[in-house]
């Protein structure tokens, strides 16, 4: 019997981005869910580490420390991602808009977005001068009430 | 391991007539964004008009391979060309759509049909 609850440690840190995410999918994987919900799963804890190693971290998170924590609940998931950036909460940002055409493009903010649009709940909390990220999914996915 | 940089995609790029086809495979993600990115300038510099994107052996592309795309658009828009997308698998095709690439990306379903289009 696998546990409902799972933590991952790594250092702010690029290289370790994949890991987390094969974490997170075997672990929902682990739990009998289906390779949809896992791929969502991945996408957002990617999106969520690339953010806070690149801004959070500025590429310098060697010495820093942030935590995975995905879970069980009844109705789904949730996955609990904690940094020690400076305090930032990234669902305060504008969304960017998908109908902008090409010249009024800027570089980034589509991570947040995609991760807004893949779980059901996401929310923000500053614990202690850390900032958690905390996303909830319900599984298995319900197709028509996505998109 | 799988940290290594860049092992998890590749790309290959083939002139068919008028339009100059850049295969990708693999997986596209924030550690080998960059590198993508490459392949995608060097197409965009050597192909004169019409540059397609095949994404048929794409099963994953992160925002950071979208933040590519279409930086390699507006070059290739720039020197009066055209860059298309052919064939993404169904999961990189939503990211497009939900990102609104479909609105600004020509999308074709088959490479015959981007052939067919272009010569």
């Amino acid at each position: 019997m696998q546990p409902s609850t799972r933590l991952l440690q790594i250092t702010g840190e690029p290289e370790y981005i994949r890991q987390a995410c094969d974490f997170v999918t075997r672990f929902v994987a682990d739990q009998g869910l289906d390779d949809d919900t896992a791929y969502r799963c991945e996408l957002a804890v990617d999106e969520v580490l690339t953010n806070i190693i690149e801004h959070g971290y500025k590429f310098e998170g060697a010495n820093s420390r942030i935590d995975i924590e995905v879970q069980r609940l009844n109705h789904g998931l949730q996955i609990r991602i904690v940094d020690d950036a400076p305090p930032f909460n990234p669902l305060n940002q504008v969304n960017p808009d998908p109908q902008a055409p090409l010249n009024e493009r800027s570089k980034g903010g589509w991570g947040i977005y995609f991760v807004k649009k893949y779980m059901n709940q996401v929310r923000y909390e500053l614990i202690q001068g850390r900032n958690n990220l905390i996303m909830t999914m319900n599984a298995p996915i319900d197709c028509a009430s996505n998109h | 391991m799988q940290n290594e940089v860049g092992i998890l995609m590749e790309s290959q790029l083939h002139d068919h007539g008028n339009v100059s086809i850049l295969e990708v495979s693999g997986r596209i993600d924030s550690m080998n964004a960059n590198e993508f990115g490459i392949a995608l300038m060097n197409a965009v510099e050597s192909v004169p008009d019409h540059l397609a994107l095949d994404l048929a052996g794409v099963d994953y592309m992160s925002s950071a391979g979208l933040r590519e795309l279409v930086a390699a658009l507006k070059a290739m828009k720039r020197k009066g060309g055209d860059l298309d997308i052919v064939q993404p698998s169904i999961r990189v095709a939503e990211v497009l759509d939900m990102a609104g690439l479909n609105n600004i990306f020509l999308i074709f379903n088959s490479l015959e049909e981007v052939l067919n289009t272009y010569n």
